[in-house]
């Protein structure tokens, strides 16, 4: 009686953030469904969604590349929430990704270690730091903008992706002599060279790097000083200001550990997943993804587990959709879709679906049966 | 070879100008438009998908299936600033994130319908549908003297919009909604009515700027979701133009200078042309920080209006 009590009162009363994201997904969903239905008709369309839920678990290989994408999502998510904690957007993440893995690729095509053996694990050891460290640098400098000569971040972000794009392309063509060879056949870096072990290995330190940055970032933002500091710089700049927080110092700390995160997430993307050098036309699309995790999970480092899922999920099967016979970029309406609902989510507080009824039942009902005229 | 430099800083500065006086438009009234990317690319795909349509359909190219298809870039590029407009005049919807999410919305719609239409083919080549090599088979006109005169009817309509913002009743209403909106509403006029009209008139011409882009400009051979950030780049010479109109066509000139100058260099070069891609955006982010000391914002962009406080 209880457990229906809190459900009904759920639903009701429209204060809950979660219940908004909940309407939210359902309408996108249903709205990205129809798009489908009307392009395809009815048989195609569910032949598309069934193929979302029910993609290629068996094969072993394609379902760690999944879940390591739904890693590299997490990072991506959990560095845009720790960015909105602080009261900043960070689309940079794209870029600060981009920009320690391509660090990393010209150390390991200098350094020579690419003629090194199998089982050099240490190779990747090191990466990792200078990975994350490239990212934070790159966010430090976004930082220093938006903090200390008051440059919006969007602005400066998005201008940082584009620099770092041309950038990573320079070091990635074929027309380039001393390009990165990895970069030659357009194949993606070959995780195996280093690591001893199979896809289950690899795919269960992406795991765990994961679940340990989360509980990082949960620990940082809600058991300790720096972490209340920074949520009330978020919530109101001024009133930080006025309780003695250096807030400027704040939005740089805020800026760099997301910057750490995006990092952790390039990582995952560029030493840790099977996939292939991106062209590097436009930034990488997980960057923006990020984002949608982050709204999705309202912020909360925990909730982007579930919700890194459900984008891993929504955006995983773009190979295998080609395979079918459907152009691969169909299957991403549902996270644009999706993402446009999330981010005005708050356009549900207005939806009372219960009180619309009892309101309307008794318009009915007065207009039916008599009563006070 | 002269004549193409001119004739891409000629279109370049006419998307451009477009681009940020979309971004004004909507700025003035109190919304902030984060989404002239994403209306950009709905406007240079609502291009490709009505000529390559009506390419079909005709069986060959006509001289006005150019102008019939710029009129439909303006059609979808409001129909997703529309989605912003509601989003957050209507439902006070963040301004950055409900922009942000129309712009990773726009390339997937746009991807969709090229798709669709062009049955999987995901990169349309454009100089085969583009103004400046359909006119000239028509007539005398050659490429760069087309690109001079989309500069002079985007001049004209820029010029036109001046005169709209600042010497009409209507123009001040606009900047009233977005300096001071709960004086407008006590002077008896409707807010959200104004800041809808601003944002369809920002609507028209981030799709028109869009259109222009792949139908104009010689460096889009192949148009595939994207128009290289140039949406954003177009909000960066907002910032730099002071949210003031002449300055703000002074500074799409100037980036398109810079922009068109490095691109015709960086064409020679092999090895590191992709380096030198990176110069206009350098320019602009070191001097954005130059000029955010003296921010002359309009006071009330980014926050809802809401309507239950008198």
């Amino acid at each position: 009686m209880n457990i229906l009590k809190k459900i009904k009162t759920f639903i009701l009363t429209p204060n809950y953030s979660f219940r908004n994201v909940l309407f939210a997904l359902i309408l996108g969903f249903g709205i990205a469904y129809a798009t489908l239905l009307a392009m395809y008709g009815t048989a195609d369309a569910n032949f598309l969604v069934q193929h979302l839920f029910k993609q290629d678990f068996l094969d072993m290989h394609t379902s760690t590349l999944l879940i390591r994408k739904i890693t590299i999502l997490a990072m991506a998510g959990l560095a845009v929430a720790f960015g909105m904690k602080a009261g900043i957007l960070n689309i940079g993440v794209s870029g600060q990704m981009t920009a320690g893995g391509i660090v990393g690729y010209i150390i390991i095509q200098y350094s020579g270690w690419m003629r090194l053996e199998k089982n050099n694990n240490w190779v990747l050891a090191i990466m990792f730091f200078v990975v994350v460290g490239t990212s934070m640098v790159v966010a430090l400098l976004t930082g220093i903008l938006k903090s200390y000569l008051k440059v919006n971040e969007v602005i400066s972000t998005i201008m940082i992706n584009w620099i770092i794009v041309y950038i990573a392309k320079r070091f990635t063509t074929n027309e380039s002599k001393d390009a990165i060879e990895m970069g030659k056949g357009a194949k993606g870096f070959d995780t195996t060279r280093f690591v001893h072990g199979n896809d289950w290995l690899i795919t269960g330190i992406c795991i765990g790097v994961s679940i340990l940055f989360i509980i990082i970032a949960w620990f940082y933002l809600s058991q300790t000083k720096f972490g209340f500091k920074i949520i009330a710089t978020g919530m109101n700049k001024d009133a930080a200001h006025y309780a003695g927080y250096n807030s400027k110092l704040l939005t740089l700390n805020a800026f760099v550990i997301s910057g750490a995160l995006a990092g952790v997430a390039g990582y995952l993307f560029f030493f840790l997943s099977d996939n292939s050098i991106p062209a590097f036309e436009v930034p990488l699309a997980e960057g923006f993804t990020g984002i949608a995790v982050a709204l999705v999970a309202m912020l909360n480092p925990w909730l982007i587990i579930p919700s890194s899922i459900l984008f891993g999920l929504l955006e995983g099967p773009i190979g295998s959709i080609d395979a079918a016979g459907f152009p691969p970029s169909v299957i991403q309406v549902f996270s644009g879709v999706i993402t446009y609902f999330v981010a005005i989510s708050s356009i549900f507080l207005y939806l009372r679906p219960f009180l619309f009824i009892k309101d309307s039942w008794a318009r009915y009902a007065l207009n039916h049966k008599g009563g006070a005229k | 070879m002269f004549t193409t430099i001119l004739g891409g800083i000629f279109v370049l500065t006419a998307v451009y100008a477009l681009a940020a006086t979309s971004g004004l438009f909507a700025e003035r009234s109190g919304t902030i438009n984060l989404a002239i990317n994403g209306g950009m690319i709905m406007g240079a795909a609502g291009y490709m998908l009505l000529s390559y349509m009506l390419v079909q359909q005709m069986g060959g190219m006509r001289w006005w299936i150019p102008i019939v298809s710029i009129a439909n870039s303006i059609l979808f590029s409001v129909a997703i600033t529309t989605l912003l407009a509601i989003g957050t005049i209507n439902f006070r919807g963040d301004h950055i994130i409900v922009g942000t999410a129309i712009n990773i919305l726009a390339p997937i719609i746009s991807t969709v319908i090229l798709v669709i239409v062009s049955h999987g083919q995901q990169l349309i080549p454009t100089l085969k549908y583009s103004m400046i090599t359909t006119f000239p088979t028509y007539s005398k006109i050659t490429a760069w003297e087309i690109q001079m005169i989309i500069f002079f009817i985007v001049a004209f309509i820029i010029l036109a919009l001046y005169l709209l913002m600042r010497k009409t009743v209507f123009g001040l209403r606009l900047r009233a909604a977005g300096e001071n909106p709960h004086a407008l509403a006590a002077a008896g006029v409707s807010v959200f009515k104004i800041r809808h009209l601003a944002m369809l008139i920002s609507g028209t011409l981030s799709g028109l700027a869009g259109g222009i882009v792949v139908s104009g400009f010689l460096k889009f051979s192949a148009y595939g979701s994207s128009v290289y950030g140039m949406g954003f780049v177009a909000l960066a010479i907002l910032i730099l133009g002071q949210w003031r109109m002449p300055w703000l066509i002074l500074g799409a000139l100037a980036f398109s200078v810079v922009y068109i100058l490095t691109y015709s260099y960086a064409q020679k070069l092999v090895e590191n042309q992709w380096l030198i891609y990176v110069v206009p955006y350098v320019t602009i982010l070191i001097s954005l920080p130059m000029l955010s000391a003296t921010s002359n914002a309009p006071k009330a962009a980014g926050q809802p209006y809401i309507n239950t406080g008198r």
